[in-house]
This record gives C-alpha cells, sequence and structure tokens, in this order.
C-alpha cells in the first residue's frame, strides 16, 4: 500500500496547493475564541494565587497559636472568662497560686507565712475548694498552733507544708501539733 | 495536566482549515470553529494527553461540530446555504476558491479526508484512529480522493458535485 505514496510528485503539486491554500480565519474570529480562552487561564491564576494566600494566612495562624499556647491555653483562658467550674479551676489552681490573682484564696508554696485568713479553713475544720485545689498541688498541709518565743500568748493557728510545720516544731519549743485551743 | 488551549492560535487555524474544507469557507466553517472551541473550554478538564495531540481531541470535536452543522442543512434544504463573500479579486483569493470549490465537489468521505489531511494537518494514523480505519486504508482512499480532485481541477471530471460515489474505504 506504501507504494501510493512513494510515487513521488504525482500529486505533490495538488497537495502542495491544498496546503497553501487551505482557508484560514479572520483575525477577528481567532481574537474573539482568544478572548474566550483568556478569562479561564486568569482564573486559574487566580484559583493558584487564592491558594497560596489562604495557606499562607493558615499557616501564620498555626504559628501565632502555637506560639501563644496552642488550645490548651485557649480552653483554659476561655474558662476563666466565661466562668470557672469545678474541674477548671483545678487545672487553673498552678497559674493563680503563681500570680497570686486568687487574692486571700492563695496559700503560700513554701508554707513559711501565715494564712492570716483563717476564714480558708472553716471552724469546723472545713476547708475551701480553692484550699483543696492547692492541696492537691502541693501535698498535704499541717495545722500547728504557733506561739512566738517571745510572746507565747500571742498563739495562731498555722496551716503549712510538712517540711515547714517540722521546722516550726524543731525552732519553737512552745509550738504544739493541731489547732490552738 | 498539560492545557491542551495553551497555544490557540495554530489550533484555531488547523480546526478552521478542516471546518472549511468541509462547509466552505465563510459564517457556518467560523461557527462551527467557534463551537468546537466553546466545547473544548467546557470539557478541558476530560482530555488526556495519553490520546494524541491537542491537535487531534479538537479535530475530533471539530467533526461532531461540522455533523451537526451539515445535518441542520440537510433539515434546511430548500433554503441556500451561507456562502463565503468572493472578498476582493486578488489571484490567491480566486485560486483559493477555486480550491474550495473542487474540494466541495467530491463526495462527503472524500471531502472528509482531504480536511482532516490538509484542512487539519492530520497524518495518516491520526485520522485511521478517528474514522476507526487502517492507516493504509486511509492512504488508498486519500489517494484516489487527490485522483478525484485533480480531475475536477483539471476539468476531465464531468460528473456532477455530489454524485461521485467514494469507492475509496
Amino acid at each position: 500500500m506504501a507504494r501510493f505514496w512513494k510515487r513521488e510528485g504525482e500529486f505533490s503539486e495538488l497537495e502542495r496547493q491544498l496546503r497553501a491554500e487551505r482557508p484560514e480565519p479572520r483575525v477577528e474570529i481567532m481574537e474573539q475564541v482568544a478572548r474566550r480562552l483568556r478569562p479561564k487561564r486568569s482564573f486559574l491564576a487566580f484559583a493558584r494565587m487564592r491558594f497560596a494566600i489562604a495557606s499562607s494566612l493558615t499557616a501564620v495562624t498555626l504559628v501565632v497559636f502555637a506560639a501563644l499556647g496552642g488550645v490548651g491555653q485557649a480552653t483554659t483562658l476561655t474558662k476563666q472568662l466565661v466562668g470557672i467550674s469545678p474541674a477548671a479551676s483545678t487545672s487553673a489552681a498552678p497559674a493563680k497560686a503563681k500570680g497570686t490573682s486568687g487574692g486571700s484564696a492563695s496559700q503560700p508554696s513554701q508554707g513559711t507565712q501565715s494564712s492570716q485568713n483563717s476564714g480558708n479553713t472553716g471552724s469546723d475544720g472545713h476547708t475551701s475548694k480553692k484550699e483543696q485545689s492547692a492541696q492537691n498541688q502541693y501535698g498535704e498541709k499541717v495545722t500547728i498552733c504557733h506561739r512566738p518565743d517571745g510572746n507565747p500568748a500571742n498563739a495562731q493557728t498555722l496551716r503549712l507544708s510538712s517540711s515547714g510545720a517540722a521546722n516550726h516544731l524543731r525552732n519553737h519549743p512552745l509550738d504544739t501539733e493541731g489547732p490552738c485551743p | 495536566m498539560r492545557d491542551p488551549l495553551a497555544h490557540p492560535g495554530p489550533l484555531m487555524r488547523r480546526v478552521y482549515g478542516y471546518t472549511a474544507y468541509r462547509l466552505g469557507d465563510g459564517p457556518e466553517a467560523e461557527d462551527a470553529m467557534s463551537e468546537t472551541f466553546e466545547r473544548a473550554i467546557r470539557y478541558r478538564s476530560t482530555y488526556d494527553e495519553r490520546l494524541g495531540e491537542p491537535a487531534v481531541w479538537l479535530i475530533g470535536i471539530a467533526r461532531r461540530c461540522v455533523s451537526e452543522v451539515l445535518a441542520q442543512r440537510a433539515q434546511s434544504a430548500g433554503e441556500p446555504p451561507d456562502q463565503a463573500a468572493p472578498g476582493n479579486l486578488e489571484a490567491d483569493a480566486v485560486a483559493r476558491v477555486t480550491m474550495q470549490d473542487a474540494v466541495a465537489r467530491l463526495s462527503t468521505r472524500d471531502q472528509e479526508l482531504i480536511g482532516l489531511r490538509y484542512g487539519g494537518d492530520l497524518s495518516a494514523r491520526q485520522i485511521a484512529q478517528h474514522l476507526g480505519v487502517t492507516t493504509n486504508a486511509v492512504e488508498v482512499g486519500l489517494h484516489r480522493a487527490l485522483g478525484r480532485l485533480r480531475r475536477i481541477v483539471t476539468g476531465s471530471e464531468t460528473e456532477p458535485a455530489g454524485a461521485m460515489v467514494d469507492k475509496a474505504l
């Protein structure tokens, strides 16, 4: 079959003429079609740019969020702002103990100061929720009756850590365990 | 994925070459080309470069557009078809009209082969893929179509337009 095309020159002039005289579209028609093609390409470029911007913003947001403490910190702050639930107060205790934002509710971490506010310890021995939180965080407190050496009549009930209580009992012979009578 | 319409200029010329050889140089061919690109824009995401180059894909769309135009022509056979304005009388344009007139006198099958080969600038193998025949059958059909075209051009062909029976395929 290839012999049909091997006959050199048989239709070469006709083929050349067919190619040379191939109808050409008008310039206006080509521009019209090209215009319809253009918006699609610009839309694709716009979509790519939009995707890049969205990705960048997401990355920046994640970095900032992570730098500020992430989800846990945000949750804690939100709960503190909205209202403190029992679970939230437990988890928020360390921050309050350090920041003393709780005022009278805070207990000294080293146990060297007395709790001037004996209201935290009820007369019936019940402790508030904040004290429970502090106990959970820093261990069991020990109640002693501190009697200053120069003024034994001015006895004060103190709730101290076990090491603080041991120091008191060692250094102040008049101090006794348990609340003052 | 490669955009099949990234370089539309040469594609438009090839598609128009095919539609003009099939429908005649003029508004119908322009409409068919525009419709071809409209559909190509709509379905550009479905283009699979493994199945052929963009021109082959577009010519496939153009063939369907041309078939629709021809079907409309058949429906409105009473109305005279739109013809291209002769334009200026320069020698090239005259020769072009003459060649197109000669192609228009060929059978539908011969017009299809000539349009695909010299209008769409497809290879015999690509034409064979479109028509679902062997490459050899395309080559033989083209050879015979060219023979008939030459007879028309040289004036030795006496059969009226569209009366020739395609015996090539």
